[in-house]
Formats: C-alpha cells, sequence, structure tokens
C-alpha cells in the first residue's frame, strides 16, 4: 500500500520556487518583528554582557552555612530550612502527580474516542483537558493563590489541575491509538468499562504509561521550585528572598540544590524509563 | 476432550496460584509504597479536603469578582501577545543555535576526549535543569526588567534541553553511517553535513517545533518575574486586584496557545510530508 | 425470495429452541454513508453451526458484531436468548455478553502477559468490578480457566507469555478464553483467516467437537467455501448487502465459489 516516492509523488508537498521566495520573505519580516517587539539588540548584548558576567560572578561562592541576613518573616535562615525547603518542593511534585495521573486516567476513558459514551462527554471532556492544560501551571498558582492563599497546598493544587489535562490528553491519545481487537475482545466477554480499563488497556499501555508519568514527575519537579517565587509553596521562596536581599551567594547555593535534586531526579528516572520500554522515550507533544 | 485428570488440575492450580501470588504482592507493595509517599508528601504540603473544600467558597466569590473578563485594557494585551511570540521565536532560535555546537561537543562519538564530553554535558544538564522561569528571574536581576532578559533565559535554557536531546540522537546514530562518511577521507565538518545531518534532519525538525510551543507557554509566564511578554500584564492585573481583568489575559493566553499549537502542527505537517517522502 | 427462505429457516428452526433471532437488520456506517447490508431475516436455532459465508468485506464481519453488539445496528432487532441487543441498555448487554463467546481474527490475546492471565479475561463477566480492579480472581475462575485450557490442550503453558506462542496456540488461548465464559453462544469471525492452511480443519475441527460437546450454538464467518461446506450444518451466504440462506439443494460448490468465493 506504500508508494516508493517517485519524483512526481513528491511534487505536491514541495514548495514552488516563487512560492519559497515569499516564504522567505514572511520568515524574516517575522524575525524582524520578533527582534523589534522584543527589544532585542546585538549592541545591547554585547554592552550588558560585562554586567551579566559580573552579576553571575558575584554569586560565587555558593554560600551554604551561617546564614545571618534577617530574613522578612523572621524566620531563622539556616540552612536547613532550605532544605525542608527542598523536601517541600518534592512533596509537592509528588502529590501533583499522583492527583493528577488519577483524575488524567477518569478524563481519559471519557475524551477517547473508542471507549467514550457518547460524543457530548467526548467533546466536553476534552476541551476541558485543553483547558486545563492551556494554562501555565504558574498562572494557576497565581489564581488559586487570590482564592486559596500561600503556601505549598495552592501549589500542589495547581500542579495537578494542569497536570490532569495533560496526562488525560495523552492518555487518551494513547488510547485511540491502541489496537481496537482487544479492547473488543475484552468487552466482548461482558466486561464493564472499569474492567475494560484494568484489563485491557493498562496490561496493553501500562509501560508507556508509566513513562510518561515519569517523564512528566521531573517536570513538575521543575515546575515546583518556581511556584515558589509566586508563594504557593516550595523551595522558589528561598531563591526569591536571597536575591530580594542581594545574598547572590545564597541564591547560588539554593540554585546548586535545586540543581542537584533535578539531575538526582533525571537520571533515577532515566533509569526507571530505560527499563521500561527498553529505550530512551522521545516526547513529543 | 480432556487430557488431564483432575488431580493433575488440581495440582497445576495451586503452583499457578503462588506464581500469581508473588506478582500480585509486588504489585501490591507497589502500589503501597506510592500510596505511602503520597501521604507523607500530603501531610509535608498540608494537604487537605477540608481546605479545598473551604476553598471552594472562596473560589466561587473569586469567580463572582472575576467575570465576566473585562476588555478594558485590551489595547495594551495585543502587542504583549506579539511580544511573547517573539520572545519565544528567538528564544527557541538561539537557543537551537547554541544548542548544536554544545550537542556536538557533547557526543562521544564525535568528541573523542571523555573529559570534555563529560564538562559539556554538566553545562547542558545545569541549563536544561533550571526552570526557564528562574533563568528569567536570573536575567533580570543581572541587566533590568524588560523582554531581552526573557529572550536569554530562554535561549539558555532551551539550549540545554535541545543540547540534551541532540546529542543523545547523534550518539545513538550507526556507527556504519559514520565509518562510511569518514573513510574517504573527510573532514569532521563534512562528517555532520553530509553523514549525520540527512539522517537527524526529521527527528530534529519534530523537537525543534515542539520546544517551539512549550517556549511560547513559558513566555507567557516569564513576564510574571519581569521578563517581558504578557505574563506582565497578568501579574500586574493581580497585584491591582484587578481580576476581570485578569481573567481577559488568562483566556487570552490560553487562545495564544492554542493558535499556535494549531499553527506550529500545520507547518509540521507540511514540512514533514515532504521530509518523509524524500527519505 | 426473503419471504420464501423466511419460511423455510422457521421450520427448520421450530423444531428446536430459537437462540438469536434476526429482523429487518440494516447497518449503515456513518462515514461516507455506506450501507453494509439491509433488511436481513435470519433465525438461529439452538445446536445450529451457522457458517456466514462470504468475501473479505461484504459484510459478514460487521453482522456477526452486531450479535453481541461490538457494532451497534443502525435499524432492527436482533434478539439472543430473550435480551433484544440492539436497543437494549448497556447493562442489559453486559449481561447478555457473558453467555456469549468471541473468537476473532486476529486472535487479541495481550502479548506481554501469561496465556492464563489472557483466558481469564473470559471470567471478567462474573467477577465483581472490585475484585476484578485488583485481579481477585476466585478459586472457581481459576479453575474454569484451567479446564478450559485443558480443552484445548494447553494446560502446560497457562504461564508462558502469549506473545512467545505459535499462531496456532495462540487462536486456541483465545478459544479457551471464550470457553471460559461457559458460553450458550460462540461467535467466531474468520478464526482461521490468520492461520496457517494446514492449521484450518483443526482450529475449526476443534471449535466443532467443542460445541458439539457443550451444546453450544455457534455462528461463524468464513471466506473459503471449502472449510464452509466442510464444517457448518447451515450456510448462509452474505454479499450485496444481503443475507441469503443457501440450500441444501444449491450446494454446488463451483458456483458457491463463483458467488461467494474470496
Amino acid at each position: 500500500m506504500v508508494n516508493t516516492p517517485s519524483p512526481s509523488n513528491i511534487a505536491p508537498a514541495r514548495w514552488k520556487p516563487g512560492q519559497r521566495g515569499l516564504i522567505g520573505a514572511i520568515i524574516i519580516a517575522v524575525y524582524i518583528i520578533a527582534f523589534w517587539q522584543t527589544e532585542t539588540d546585538p549592541v545591547m548584548l554585547v554592552l550588558g554582557l560585562p554586567d551579566m558576567v559580573k552579576f553571575f560572578g558575584s554569586m560565587f561562592p555558593p554560600h551554604f552555612f551561617g546564614w545571618d541576613q534577617p530574613y522578612f518573616y523572621n524566620k531563622e535562615s539556616e540552612f536547613q530550612y532550605v532544605l525542608l525547603a527542598a523536601l517541600e518542593t518534592f512533596q509537592m511534585a509528588v502529590l501533583g502527580t499522583v492527583i493528577a495521573v488519577v483524575f488524567g486516567f477518569v478524563l481519559a476513558m471519557l475524551a477517547a474516542r473508542n471507549i467514550t459514551p457518547n460524543v457530548f462527554i467526548y467533546h466536553g471532556v476534552r476541551t476541558l483537558c485543553d483547558g486545563f492544560r492551556g494554562i501555565s501551571e504558574v498562572v494557576w498558582a497565581l489564581l488559586f493563590v487570590a482564592m486559596v492563599g500561600l503556601g505549598p497546598f495552592t501549589g500542589v493544587l495547581a500542579l495537578a489541575v494542569h497536570n490532569t489535562g495533560a496526562l488525560g490528553k495523552f492518555f487518551s491519545e494513547a488510547i485511540e491509538a491502541m489496537d481496537e481487537g482487544i479492547l473488543e475482545s475484552v468487552e466482548a466477554s461482558g466486561a464493564t468499562r472499569t474492567q475494560v480499563f484494568f484489563h485491557g488497556i493498562i496490561p496493553e499501555l501500562g509501560t508507556l504509561f508509566m513513562s510518561y508519568i515519569l517523564y512528566y514527575f521531573e517536570h513538575n519537579l521543575r515546575q515546583a521550585m518556581v511556584l515558589g517565587i509566586v508563594g504557593a509553596g516550595g523551595i522558589g521562596i528561598e531563591l526569591l528572598l536571597a536575591m530580594k536581599y542581594f545574598n547572590f551567594n545564597k541564591a547560588l547555593s539554593v540554585i546548586i540544590i535545586m540543581l542537584v535534586m533535578v539531575v538526582i531526579t533525571d537520571r533515577l528516572s532515566g533509569m526507571i524509563r530505560k527499563r521500561l520500554v527498553g529505550g530512551e522515550l522521545v516526547v513529543v507533544t | 476432550m480432556a487430557n488431564t485428570t483432575i488431580d493433575q488440575l488440581d495440582e497445576l492450580y495451586y503452583l499457578r496460584a503462588s506464581d500469581r501470588r508473588k506478582t500480585q504482592i509486588k504489585h501490591a507493595s507497589i502500589l503501597v509504597g506510592i500510596l505511602a509517599i503520597s501521604y507523607w508528601s500530603a501531610l509535608g504540603t498540608e494537604f487537605s479536603v477540608a481546605k479545598f473544600i473551604n476553598g471552594l467558597d472562596n473560589a466561587y466569590d473569586f469567580l463572582d469578582r472575576s467575570l465576566p473578563p473585562s476588555l478594558e485594557n485590551a489595547h495594551r494585551i495585543l502587542p504583549r501577545l506579539t511580544q511573547t511570540i517573539g520572545i519565544a521565536l528567538l528564544g527557541t532560535t538561539f537557543g537551537i543555535l547554541l544548542a548544536f555546537p554544545l550537542a556536538f561537543m557533547a557526543s562521544r562519538n564525535i568528541v573523542k576526549s571523555a573529559l570534555i564530553c563529560q564538562a559539556v554535558r554538566l553545562v547542558i544538564d545545569a541549563f536544561r535543569g533550571i526552570s526557564e522561569i528562574v533563568w528569567a528571574f536570573l536575567f533580570v536581576a543581572a541587566v533590568g526588567l524588560g523582554p531581552f532578559p526573557g529572550v536569554m533565559a530562554l535561549t539558555i535554557h532551551n539550549a540545554g534541553a535541545l543540547g540534551k536531546y541532540f546529542s543523545e540522537t547523534i550518539e545513538g546514530i550507526d556507527p556504519g553511517i559514520m565509518e562510511a562518511v569518514a573513510a574517504p577521507g573527510s573532514n569532521q565538518v563534512k562528517l555532520i553535513s553530509r553523514g549525520i545531518w540527512p539522517e537527524l534532519r526529521p527527528l530534529f525538525t519534530n523537537y525543534m517545533f515542539y520546544y517551539f510551543e512549550a517556549s511560547v507557554r513559558a513566555a507567557t509566564i516569564l513576564g510574571v518575574v519581569g521578563a517581558g511578554g504578557i505574563g506582565l500584564e497578568f501579574i500586574l492585573a493581580i497585584k491591582h486586584f484587578k481580576y476581570p481583568e485578569a481573567m481577559t489575559i488568562v483566556i487570552s493566553m490560553w487562545a495564544l496557545v492554542t493558535v499556535v499549537d494549531r499553527a506550529s502542527g500545520y507547518v509540521r505537517k507540511r514540512l514533514l510530508g515532504s521530509e518523509l517522502q524524500r527519505n | 425470495m426473503n419471504d420464501q427462505n423466511n419460511g423455510r429457516v422457521d421450520e427448520a428452526a421450530s423444531s428446536a429452541e430459537t437462540v438469536i433471532s434476526i429482523r429487518n437488520l440494516s447497518h449503515t456506517y456513518k462515514r461516507g454513508n455506506l450501507t453494509v447490508f439491509e433488511d436481513v431475516d435470519l433465525v438461529v436455532g439452538k445446536g445450529e453451526n451457522l457458517v456466514l459465508l462470504g468475501p473479505s468485506g461484504g459484510g459478514k464481519s460487521t453482522l456477526l458484531r452486531c450479535i453481541n453488539r461490538l457494532v451497534k445496528a443502525t435499524s432492527g432487532t436482533i434478539n439472543v436468548f430473550g435480551t433484544e441487543m440492539v436497543a437494549a441498555p448497556f447493562r442489559k448487554v453486559r449481561k447478555a455478553r457473558r453467555d456469549i463467546g468471541m473468537v476473532f481474527q486476529s486472535f487479541n490475546l495481550i502479548d506481554r502477559i501469561s496465556v492464563l492471565d489472557n483466558v481469564l479475561i473470559g471470567r471478567l463477566g462474573y467477577l465483581s468490578t472490585a475484585r476484578s480492579v485488583f485481579g481477585l480472581y476466585q478459586k472457581e475462575d481459576i479453575a474454569e480457566a484451567m479446564h478450559a485450557l485443558d480443552r484445548v490442550s494447553l494446560t502446560d503453558f497457562s504461564q508462558q507469555l502469549a506473545m512467545n506462542l505459535s499462531g496456532g496456540q495462540r487462536q486456541r488461548v483465545a478459544i479457551a478464553r471464550a470457553l471460559a465464559q461457559r458460553p450458550k453462544l460462540l461467535l467466531a469471525d474468520e478464526p482461521v483467516s490468520n492461520l496457517d492452511p494446514l492449521l484450518e480443519r483443526e482450529i475449526l475441527g476443534l471449535l466443532r467437537d467443542i460445541c458439539r460437546e457443550d451444546g453450544i450454538t455457534s455462528v461463524t464467518s468464513l471466506h473459503d467455501v471449502a472449510l464452509a461446506e466442510e464444517f457448518g450444518s447451515r450456510l448462509v451466504g452474505v454479499r450485496d448487502k444481503t443475507a441469503t440462506t443457501i440450500e441444501p439443494g444449491e450446494f454446488n460448490h463451483d458456483k458457491l465459489q463463483e458467488i461467494y468465493g474470496a
């Protein structure tokens, strides 16, 4: 059914020479507008370089012990609090991911064309997932902070909501792409929808799901660190405060801790994923 | 048609039962482990369903105050949106440009020295491991407010992310192809452009588009830390309690992301369609 | 022509209990407005081994799937063991499906789990949802599964992963899965089309023997005329949007091959 490409087969998708010029011009125009809108300027870059070097240089050496600058809300500015904040960040990522997985599966079962009860639910849930996913975790966090207040609880909510959309979308696409026959055979034996999920979908797609969940966990850990900057819990707040009080050395140590967390998680998750899928998983869309 | 006696069946059953038990116990303990970690996390993050339910009241109040979305300052939103796309575009472009040399230097099959590879890998990991927003935060502290630090932040982060992926792909190339191109005595540049690039182009293109879409998402919030784009308008609206405006901005963010996703998907299809046929 | 056939069909079936009663069944695919069959009338009596004969794409697989509502027919009625399958609520359909076992052309086993676990899927209709979530099958379920594997002579393979089995073995596992349901009706959709020609008679013979021993009614779809003649107790030709019973008098191999051959 596949035709080997011959010159006549390739032609339709190619740009005609005249079109090529036009597209080239459009692209150049787009870039010029981009440069203008973002006030980006090679000159600025060169001029700004010494400032940047000075700034990043001032962050070395990282300052890990004996912090004594007063903080805004009277917390003892000890290193252990930063570690606790790091732990909190990890916990936020875990809980946010777990909640998102549970609800994501539920939504996915409703949003997959081959299992959904009816068309309205399908479109409704799809749009819901789109909406959840389209709004960034940080924006969700800010909205939730306005609603519920500061703290890691808000961060968990923000992560959970955003990821429910992302996982719901991805899971449902995986379900739609799976071998129909297996679903048919499980349904044919008189199974309920839940049974079809646990005995047809999970055995078939389980490892794929696991790989994606791990990938998203890595992503969520990084996002959780950021949420602290807007007050939704985690280590971000320590970074914010350090910068605010010009303690660049402390800022660097916070960043180093963040990096260590991320690298360890990436490596572990990568190892588990390699065992599951037998190779690095390429995440596209 | 029974080939085995009842006794044999029973014996087989008990054998199977213990095998099944083993896998069941393994699965059960993983599940328990996950539940335990989740519970511990819930404690640590002060998660409580009660809080959530109380929060619903506040949520209702909030929605009441923020709907219907207001178009009061719409004239400021539009230019910010184009600025956001601009930041994402430049951030991705420069990120790609920076990622290539980094990736090649981090690949074992191109650079022979293990030391250089590890060092560059570390740099790539550092660039990637720090979120774009944190980078933006740092660059704003370094050079001041505005979209420029945003572009820098995306550049660095994307260079790391793309660099990591690129180098993994390069390392995964069939060594046979490397040999075939090296045999006639070509230098590094020729090796790369003729031997590797054609192989990699479709995969790389896919990834670059994916990262552009991701960059647009990131660019929408860089403004929250002062690095330009629509995030700036958003944080201002929130800080001034102008919730209806904030809602408009949220909706426009979502619309922007959706439009970019669709457009990027379309361009990707057209580009890769011809690629696949050519290959 | 349909009326005449109906008369004779009813006569044949009224002596035995009616298992399936299809009236005015039509199905049209929404996409492309393709009508697969129109106004089909068919009655299947207990113990019959009905064969739906027809070329690939002629609609026999769709007709078969309407019986256990894997495909929801656009109009008409199908009565199976007293349940009206086309319009019934999902709950009732599920319950009816317990009594209907199905074997597929591409086996549809889950490759990465064991043979036994695949066969146990047949018991899902008898397992409460709560238990099934954790895979807590009862002792009876496992006994039934092993018994079913014994009928197809694969008890030694119960712990093997399905992916390690040959095509013929896989189809036998699929048959065991259907048997584990203790079905009263067995549907087989081109069960041997993906198998080595040497295995065709073996598998079809296995199906026929088991159905005979257990008093199971079967409906099988095939495109090979010779196999249909050998293993079916009654033939129904499906093509050109209709289903017509082929009378014993019309069993002219060449003519059938011409009309219905693949």
